[in-house]
């Protein structure tokens, strides 16, 4: 008879069965309770995760060096990832193998590459770690997203590509991927050699470590094929380069100020056909060679910029139409040869017959200006080489989008009470919460609420403010009239603004100054461990915010929770004998959301979290007194914010949570 | 700070630590592919929230409360029955971090040194299953095994490497004790 297996060993069984996709129902739940209950389970877990883990990471990370000796004409004796090879313990290949190479990384300055022209052993355990970084940041979206991330050479099963990144996405918005709808990539990632973007819709900028700027357009496809430019098969981009020339790269342009020669107001022919090769993509990518201007191939043209910003677009059939915003471009017209089609080639060489002859090949266009490249004759067919090609100038001028303005991640409510759209960071000012009026200085003194709700008309995302008193009945709460009756009798009164304060307080002498509550609790921080700031709530005042306003200011994301941490400050120290005792409350059009009473300076803060609907218009923030009066009831909320999430996000999955262990 | 040297010292610690981090994801959705997007969500917000990351403290630790938002969000948007659940999340969460935890260095080093100590055979398996990402079936195809015998033998390899690795960090804590009396 053997003896039970202890809990330890139990975790493991069962999480083997979970990794090998065999564990039924029964043995999650199973898993689960064992987690739950047992701190020695749970280390045996994760201890087991780790290695699995570690072992991923470190097995792909030997798997990528022993390729980029591979790539570079070293051949390893064996295959290191297989063998755990290492000759010290940072080292998963063997040491003399780094050093005739060592010159070679360290030119090779971009991307994972560099981090090998270190020593031993400290180098490899960092391009172990990046490498796998590298892997899973980057690398991975080949293997989860495949579809946005296809390379134009797929590697042989089983070989990690080098990735040499040429640089990243900065602005998204919008954005559906032709194949994954539901995907959004995080802005900086970085843009490797090769990717290729196929947007269904919205706006993807990259920007290249040259500093030119891209901004793709769906529906397109666009390959990122050099260090200054890329093919765009369909659709539109918009390309800005620095106004000083920045986003070309190191020959050519900048050898000549970032412009070319131009004779008779059109570039030099010789220039453009001797001084770079435009059309040439680069075959190694542990190698891109420096383009001079920054270029986008199409089907049917090239587009080199002169200037500062331009649009291209192609259509499904291949035509490119050129504008020109700021500065000039260069349109040399072409189109793919047999062979060339899809795509797929380093070589995406456009023939160059012209109707018209050789002398009308190319075309400079200024501000202004546009100009389309088409076929002379439209088959279904792919054309043959030579076939004929022709300028036309389009009627209307076309459409592009040169900007992408990017959504809040957080509307920070402290910005919006002193008087901001929510993205900025404005603090130290106020509003009368007896009538709404904008205060620019903290107001040290009582006031009677009208018992009236009173609207905000110079702040479009603050609806209005009201002194809360329940003594009459149901309290109005926002201008659609949506009223609540739990509020309890007050004495109506009110002290002080409502007001957004810095983290920090900025004016020191403010601080002995006991009127002036708001900066006599001194930095908070407990109040506010994002450093945002507190927002005063003195009893007894209530301000709403206009949560549809915020949706139509930004239509690509919506309000899908309001966080802050509340509580009240302490006024025994300068008021030894106060007596704080509070009740905050916080409302969606009306319907109490979150409401904690008998709040004093003892009670830890307090997380507040409360998910909102995509049909929520009003958000409410009150403060009352604990039926002893307002004095020293100094309720803050730090760190006040709108958190913003996509419109297709489900709200049901977002409960209304106190997230209050300490409170409780 | 300026945004380089914020940027710099992010990715610094974002690569001293991914292994730990990476883990803790990887225990709670327990499966590569939404492990890969879930700690690119998860390093995305950390970026975004890094300024209040106070450098000095455990940065594992701020990470990992950090980051347990936004993999309770991951957890109720997928809704997976191989994911924890959330209670097991919280207290994963709250599992104190032990100083050997915090160096990815030392662990890696000590898994290279069980590494080495495997038969060529067991190395090729592991490169099949985590570097081709091929399944049990696959790996007994290449190598002509039943299944059953090569999920017999992962689950044998992952075992000794976990003692190895756990009796080679003890004997480098006790090595490094010895050094630094």
């Amino acid at each position: 008879m053997t003896d039970p297996p202890n809990n330890a060993d139990r975790v493991l069984v069962l999480a083997e069965s979970i990794f090998d996709n065999t564990a039924a129902e029964k043995e999650l739940a199973e898993l689960d309770e064992v987690l739950l209950s047992d701190a020695g389970s749970r280390k045996r877990y994760t201890d087991y995760c780790r290695l699995q883990v570690a072992l991923r990471i470190e097995l792909r990370a030997q798997h990528a060096a022993g390729n980029v000796h591979r790539r570079i004409g070293i051949e390893t004796a064996a295959a290191p990832l297989a063998d755990f090879d290492g000759s010290g313990d940072g080292a998963p290949f063997s040491a003399p193998l780094i050093h005739p190479t060592r010159g070679y990384f360290k030119k090779a300055s971009s991307g994972i590459i560099g981090y090998f022209s270190q020593e031993l052993p400290l180098s490899l355990l960092i391009a172990s770690a990046i490498m796998g970084m590298a892997i899973l940041l980057a690398g991975h979206i080949e293997v989860t997203h495949r579809q946005i991330a296809e390379r134009s050479s797929p590697s042989p099963s089983g070989v990690e590509p080098t990735l040499v990144y040429v640089g990243r996405i900065t602005g998204i918005a919008g954005v559906k991927w032709s194949e994954d709808p539901n995907y959004i990539p995080p802005i900086s990632v970085g843009v490797a050699l090769g990717r290729k973007y196929k947007l269904k819709s919205g706006l993807l900028k990259i920007t290249y470590d040259s500093g030119a700027n891209v901004i793709l357009e769906g529906p397109c496809s666009y390959e990122v094929d050099s260090t200054a430019g890329g093919y765009l098969a369909l659709g539109k981009l918009t390309a800005r380069i620095g106004e000083r020339g920045e986003g070309r790269g190191e020959r050519g342009g900048k050898a000549e100020g970032g412009k070319m020669k131009d004779e008779g107001g059109r570039p030099n022919a010789a220039s453009l056909a001797t001084s770079y090769q435009p059309l040439a993509t680069n075959p190694s990518p542990l190698s891109p060679p420096p383009s001079p201007l920054f270029t986008v191939r199409t089907p049917s043209a090239v587009v080199t910029d002169l200037g500062t910003e331009f649009g291209v677009e192609v259509t499904a059939n291949g035509d490119t139409t050129s504008y020109v915003f700021q500065g000039m471009v260069v349109v040399q017209a072409g189109i793919l040869g047999v062979g060339d089609a899809g795509m797929r080639d380093s070589d995406k060489r456009p023939a160059t017959a012209v109707a018209g002859g050789e002398s009308e090949q190319l075309v400079t266009l200024s501000a202004g200006e546009s100009v389309r490249v088409g076929r002379e004759c439209e088959t279904h067919e792919e054309p043959d080489v030579g076939a004929m090609v022709r300028f036309t100038h389009p009627t209307a001028t076309p459409q592009f989008a040169r900007r992408i303005v990017e959504p809040p991640i957080f509307l920070d409510l402290l910005d919006i009470v002193a008087g901001g759209n929510g993205t900025g960071n404005r603090r130290e000012c106020g509003i009368d919460p007896s009538t709404g009026i904008q205060h620019r200085l903290f107001s040290p003194r009582h006031r009677f609420g009208s018992g009236q709700f009173s609207p905000v008309t110079w702040h479009q995302l603050i609806d209005g403010v009201f002194v809360p008193d329940g003594s009459a009945g149901a309290v109005e709460v926002d201008s659609a009239k949506h009223a609540f009756d739990g509020f309890p009798q007050t004495n109506k009164m009110v002290y002080g603004s409502i007001w957004a304060r810095a983290t920090k307080v900025i004016q020191p002498d403010f601080v002995q100054d006991v009127e002036l509550w708001i900066y006599a609790i001194g930095n908070a921080e407990h109040f506010a461990p994002e450093r945002r700031g507190v927002l005063a709530l003195c009893p007894n005042a209530g301000i709403t915010f206009n949560l549809e306003t915020m949706r139509k200011n930004y239509p690509e994301v919506r309000p899908i929770r309001f966080r802050a941490v509340a509580g009240m400050a302490d006024a025994r120290p300068l008021y030894p004998g106060a007596d704080g005792l509070a009740e905050i409350w916080i409302m969606i059009d009306g319907r109490l959301k979150f409401h904690r009473e008998n709040i004093r300076p003892t009670n830890a803060p307090i997380s507040v979290d409360v998910s909102l609907a995509s049909g929520d218009q009003y958000l409410t923030i009150v403060a009352t007194d604990g039926g002893n009066g307002c004095a020293c009831d100094w309720i803050v909320f730090g760190d006040p914010v709108l958190e913003m999430g996509s419109n297709d996000q489900d709200a049901s999955n977002l409960s209304l949570r106190e997230n209050s262990k300490e409170g409780k | 700070m300026n945004g380089d040297k914020h940027h710099d010292l992010f990715s610094e610690l974002i690569a001293q630590h991914q292994s730990e981090l990476y883990a803790y994801i990887f225990a709670i959705v327990r499966n590569w592919q939404d492990a890969d997007d879930l700690f690119q969500d998860v390093c995305m917000v950390l970026w975004r929230k890094f300024e209040t990351f106070r450098p000095g403290s455990s940065f594992f630790s701020w990470a990992r409360q950090t980051a347990k938002l936004e993999v309770r969000n991951f957890l109720r948007r997928k809704k997976s029955s191989t994911y924890v659940n959330e209670q097991v999340l919280d207290v994963l969460a709250e599992m104190p971090i032990d100083a050997r935890d915090d160096e990815t260095k030392h662990y890696l080093a000590a898994l290279r040194r069980c590494g080495k100590k495997l038969v060529s055979t067991d190395k090729q398996m592991l490169v099949f299953y985590y570097v081709e990402n091929l399944g049990s079936r696959q790996i007994a195809d290449r190598l002509d095994r039943p299944q059953s015998s090569v999920c017999n033998s992962l689950k044998r390899i992952h075992r000794w490497l976990l003692e190895c690795v756990e009796k080679e960090l003890k004997r480098e804590e006790y090595l490094g004790g010895e050094r630094n009396d």
